[in-house]
């Protein structure tokens, strides 16, 4: 708690014999979270293992192979977890490269009968359309073909095309008929003088019009041809219906096989991606990354185990002396007691905490919950908020949502206590008496109370940030920075000369200097004096103007933040007021439907639904953002990278996490 | 106006901050200059180090005897600027510089298409193509692994360049051209980029269809020369084979220019400023390179005056990338031009931008 697990750096070289059982132990055991070896420095450029992406878009290629597969054959459903599937990438892709084209070529060929059955089809359909636009004319289609002055051009053309042909025979009298639309494609008889008809081909060619002539072997009046076009389609139909049939018998014998190989692909397709980041020399690989310190023992006696004790390990600190600002970032893996892991992601959503830093989860967790319950004081909502939080923690109702139901499960806790301090239940204050106060009826002593709460807040802040910097021997920090040691005798000198008003007790200007000026000037400092460190003890960073204005911006800033911030947790009564507000609005709307039968109940629950689903929301957003901008603020960096161990979905976990 | 003018100020705060600080990174015309008058390949490459491709050019060998590295490298660059400038922008300004990027797929396309009708193996095509990583969508083995055309078709799964091409395949098969094809993906892709111009909010549609409407205009143009000159077509395909959309260049100007007997009278029929702009160009030499780098550079002084105004628009990014896009032509042809030894004078007539 407070801080995240201590971390080791473990860099492996295992034979690549080994790789594989290497690759799963470490997936089972999931606590390395790999470094891509590249990031490791310019040296680790000449161990790129360029194999290891070559047998990764082998793979990616081979899973788009069985997918298109399925999609082809209209196999449906998930199969897997299998038990036993073996880690073993290289010889999974070769036994795949082996059996996929044999599948392929069955499908491929079913597939390319059906396809070709299926343009005859939608020529054939094409062929109706068009003798049926021409069924009523009694002409032998042999005297169709031989017009004398006319040129007629069946052709099928792209939908985008037909403006821009039609517009392209501008100067030369035509006629384009649209007989009809057909998968983005429109049928058009295109009709021209035969001294045209050059213009007119030109034309159709240049709109990549596709010729659809009536087949020369029709014969007879177009209503006989029709009757001819009709009998070929339903042979094709029906022997549509037999390619159907034998998609269907490849789908019955190659399901369960192409189920397992895409499993197989999928979990050593995982192991394969873990292996671009390694590094290589002629006979072994390097694995780099980062684990937990006190897994360290057991996850090494492991892989040792597994690969036979053939494996040379180095183990370092992060962040030591001879440590270099280009080494691989450390990630951190936050270790709260189980109370307080929900809120681990109230603190990611702002920023993950660096490895150094103090992980304020516990703190900032009992901070939501407190506040939520200030500014939603009411037993029986609270009660209710709750009971679904518990529902949800618990994955009784909806699954996938823990974290977010014991937060709810707080705050409802929360709420419910503050509504036995204010009195309040369902929004009634008459029920119960108030155990402290009624919010709506000493708003100006809430307020009060809101400040010091905001004060104690904004305070614990800052002694977060000097316990941190002094931890980190960040002495500048720790002294001069507006959160820091100035930072507090500033913020405790003011809140101090500000009672002294506020009470009718005057303060002397020294008592002010030595309060407010001294702390100010320490704050102002220190731009010009890092300045001065970094710019190997030049001068002239004590008389830079740019420098000095800067400062003085600072200082004036620091200034109003500590009374923004401070003043910023009036929002604390405020909502609460507010809530109470609530309260009256929805009792005022039952007394006007009294008269209704069912009206008051009906509505005193609506009223109740509602404020409970917007002001619930309302107020964990304040709380959220107190949270944020009010505490992290003095003292939260969050530029830190979340630990991601490799683990092999689909494989279980060797230790229980 | 004035409400929309200060929405965009807003929304185009980001973006614009990124793209001031591109545009920064931009050879300077002295660095231009330098290059230009360098005494050989491997000093003009050296030169080029201390740039904004320095990045990319690390580790390519300057012994000046490939050029492709190079030529690979600035690519690189000009994607990673493009890359930027999406990752600043939200909503359809996002989408159309990403279909603007677009272009550099279906450049790909043409060239895995003409390794596979040429004969031409996978591992020659490859290193040809532009290096857009995440930012493609073609599953570059399978399709460097066709072997026909209709592999190529069946490797871009659902893309529309598939539907595309398809409908392209008839007349492939009769004509055994890539010209057809290549034909039907440009029309393709230049219709939908317009209809994601379209599909700006009407704040940044004004400019961006004068922007884009320009640039559209000159590449109608640079098609009608190449299709009259080089393929001899008829009016009909001429019109067929150009785009529905522009800035001045409307279906009436290609009709008439279409159906002009020669080069010089399809010149005459086109309006201002490009009548103006390609008529004493072809008295000179007529040549279609040096025409196709006049209307470049009037596209290049109309994306510099657009830097000049209003900063918080589309219009500034658009300027942006035309100007990086001529950048890279314009160090390519010093390049060349540096190998194959031509003076500095003859080197400037192929550039785009000015000195």
């Amino acid at each position: 708690m407070f801080t995240p697990a201590q971390m080791k750096r473990i860099s492996m070289a295992i034979l690549d014999s080994d790789l594989s059982r290497a690759t799963e132990e470490m997936g089972r055991y999931g606590a390395v979270h790999l470094i891509d070896f590249q990031e490791l420095g310019d040296w680790a450029g000449k161990l790129d293992w360029r194999e290891a992406d070559e047998i990764s878009a082998t793979y990616e290629a081979y899973r788009r192979r069985v997918q298109l597969l399925l999609q082809t054959l209209a196999i449906q459903g998930v199969h897997g977890p299998e038990e036993g599937v073996q880690v073993a990438p290289r010889k999974v892709a070769s036994e795949t490269a082996e059996r996929l084209p044999i599948i392929e070529a069955d499908v491929g060929r079913v597939v390319d009968q059906q396809r070709r059955l299926q343009d005859e089809l939608g020529r054939s359909q094409l062929l109706i359309e068009q003798l049926q636009l021409l069924a009523h004319l009694a002409i032998n289609l042999a005297d169709l073909r031989k017009l004398s002055f006319l040129y007629f051009a069946p052709a099928l053309v792209p939908a985008e095309n037909l403006d821009r042909l039609r517009g392209s025979l501008a100067s030369v009298p035509n006629v384009i008929l649209s007989v009809v639309y057909q998968d983005g494609a429109v049928l058009v008889f295109a009709f021209s003088a035969k001294d045209n008809s050059e213009a007119l081909e030109r034309a159709l060619k240049s709109a990549y019009a596709q010729r659809r002539d009536i087949p020369e072997e029709l014969t007879g009046t177009p209503s006989e041809a029709l009757g001819q076009v009709r009998t070929r389609q339903m042979t094709l139909v029906k022997q549509n219906e037999e390619m159907d049939k034998a998609k269907e018998a490849l789908a019955i014998e190659y399901r369960d096989e192409l189920w397992r190989m895409r499993w197989r692909l999928s979990i050593n397709g995982v192991v394969v991606d873990a292996w671009r980041h390694f590094g290589t020399t002629q006979k072994t690989r390097l694995v780099s990354g980062w684990m937990p310190a006190r897994s360290e023992r057991d996850f090494l006696s492991r892989l040792s185990e597994a690969v036979g004790g053939r494996v040379v390990v180095h183990t370092e600190e992060p962040l030591t002396p001879s440590s270099h600002a280009s080494d691989p970032p450390v990630p951190t893996h936050l270790e709260n007691p189980a109370i307080f892991k929900p809120f681990e992601a109230l603190v990611n959503t702002y920023g993950i905490p660096n490895y150094r830093e103090i992980d304020p989860t516990p703190v900032a967790g009992l901070l939501f919950v407190l506040m939520f319950g200030i500014m939603f004081g009411d037993v029986g909502q609270g009660a209710v908020l709750a009971a679904g939080g518990f529902l949800l923690g618990k994955e009784i109702v909806v699954k996938g949502h823990r974290a977010l139901g014991w937060i709810l499960f707080g705050c409802g806790l929360m709420a419910t206590i503050f509504g036995l301090l204010y009195g309040s239940v369902f929004l009634l204050d008459q029920m119960i008496p108030a155990l402290w106060f009624r919010p709506i009826r000493n708003s100006a002593f809430f307020i009060s109370i809101a400040i010091v709460f905001g004060i104690a807040v904004v305070s614990l802040g800052l002694f977060i940030n000097v316990v941190d910097a002094f931890l980190t021997r960040d002495y500048l920090r720790l002294f001069l920075d507006r959160y820091g040691l100035a930072g507090i005798w500033f913020y405790w000198g003011a809140i101090f000369v500000a009672t002294q008003y506020l009470t009718g007790r005057s303060v002397d200007s020294p008592a002010i200097a030595a309060l407010l000026g001294i702390p100010l000037l320490l704050i102002f400092s220190r731009d010009p004096l890092l300045e001065l460190l970094e710019s190997n003890r030049s001068k002239r960073a004590l008389v830079n103007p740019l420098l000095l204005f800067q400062s003085g911006i600072e200082v004036f800033d620091a200034a109003m933040r500590y009374m923004t911030n401070t003043l910023s947790y009036i929002r604390l009564a405020a909502f609460a007021i507010s809530h109470a507000g609530m309260g009256l609005m929805v009792i005022a709307f039952v007394a006007m439907v009294r008269q209704i039968p069912l009206g008051e109940p009906t509505v005193y629950v609506i009223g109740n639904v509602f404020v409970i689903a917007l002001e619930g929301l309302v107020v964990a957003i304040q709380a959220l953002r107190l949270d944020y901008y009010e505490f992290f603020t003095k003292f939260f960096k969050g530029d830190g990278i979340a630990f991601h161990p490799f683990v092999i979905p689909g494989i279980p976990l060797s230790i229980k996490k | 106006m004035t409400c929309s003018m200060n929405i965009n100020a807003i929304r185009y705060a980001k973006p614009h901050a990124r793209v001031r600080a591109m545009i920064s990174e931009l050879v300077t015309p002295g660095q231009k200059r330098g290059l230009v008058v360098s005494p050989g390949l491997e000093d003009a490459l050296r030169q080029l180090y201390s740039t904004t491709y320095g990045t990319e050019l690390a580790g390519v060998p300057t012994d000046g005897i490939r050029l492709l590295p190079v030529e690979k490298a600035f690519e690189r660059n000009l994607v990673n600027a493009y890359d930027r400038v999406i990752r600043s922008l939200d909503g359809p300004p996002r989408v159309l510089v990403v279909e603007m990027l677009r272009r550099c797929e279906v450049d790909n396309l043409k060239a895995i298409l003409g390794g596979v009708v040429t004969g031409v193996g996978a591992e020659e095509v490859g290193p040809n193509l532009l290096p857009l990583g995440r930012l493609s969508r073609l599953r570059l083995d399978d399709l460097l692994a066709a072997r026909s055309v209709t592999d190529v078709i069946d490797s871009l799964g659902n893309l529309h360049y598939a539907r595309v091409l398809r409908g392209a395949l008839d007349r492939y098969e009769h004509e055994q051209s890539l010209f057809p094809l290549e034909v039907a993906l440009d029309l393709y892709y230049y219709r939908h980029l317009w209809s994601v111009v379209e599909a700006l909010p009407s704040s940044d549609r004004a400019i961006a269809t004068r922007m884009m409407g320009m640039r559209y205009d000159v590449i109608n143009v640079d098609w009608m020369l190449r299709y009259k000159a080089i393929y001899h077509l008829s009016a009909e395909e001429i019109f067929n084979y150009t785009l529905p959309y522009g800035y001045k260049i409307d279906d009436e100007v290609i009709h008439r220019a279409g159906s002009a007997p020669d080069l010089s009278s399809l010149i005459a029929e086109l309006p201002d400023p490009y009548r103006q702009l390609l008529q004493p160009l072809t008295k000179e030499s007529g040549n279609i390179w040096q025409l196709e780098v006049g209307l470049n550079r009037y596209l290049w002084h109309g994306a510099k005056a657009t830097l000049a105004g209003y900063p918080f628009q589309i219009g500034v990014i658009l300027a942006f990338l035309f100007l990086k896009e001529a950048e890279i032509h314009d160090l390519k042809a010093i390049l060349e031009g540096k190998r194959y030894g031509r003076s500095p004078d003859e080197i400037v007539a192929f550039l785009w931008g000015e000195l």
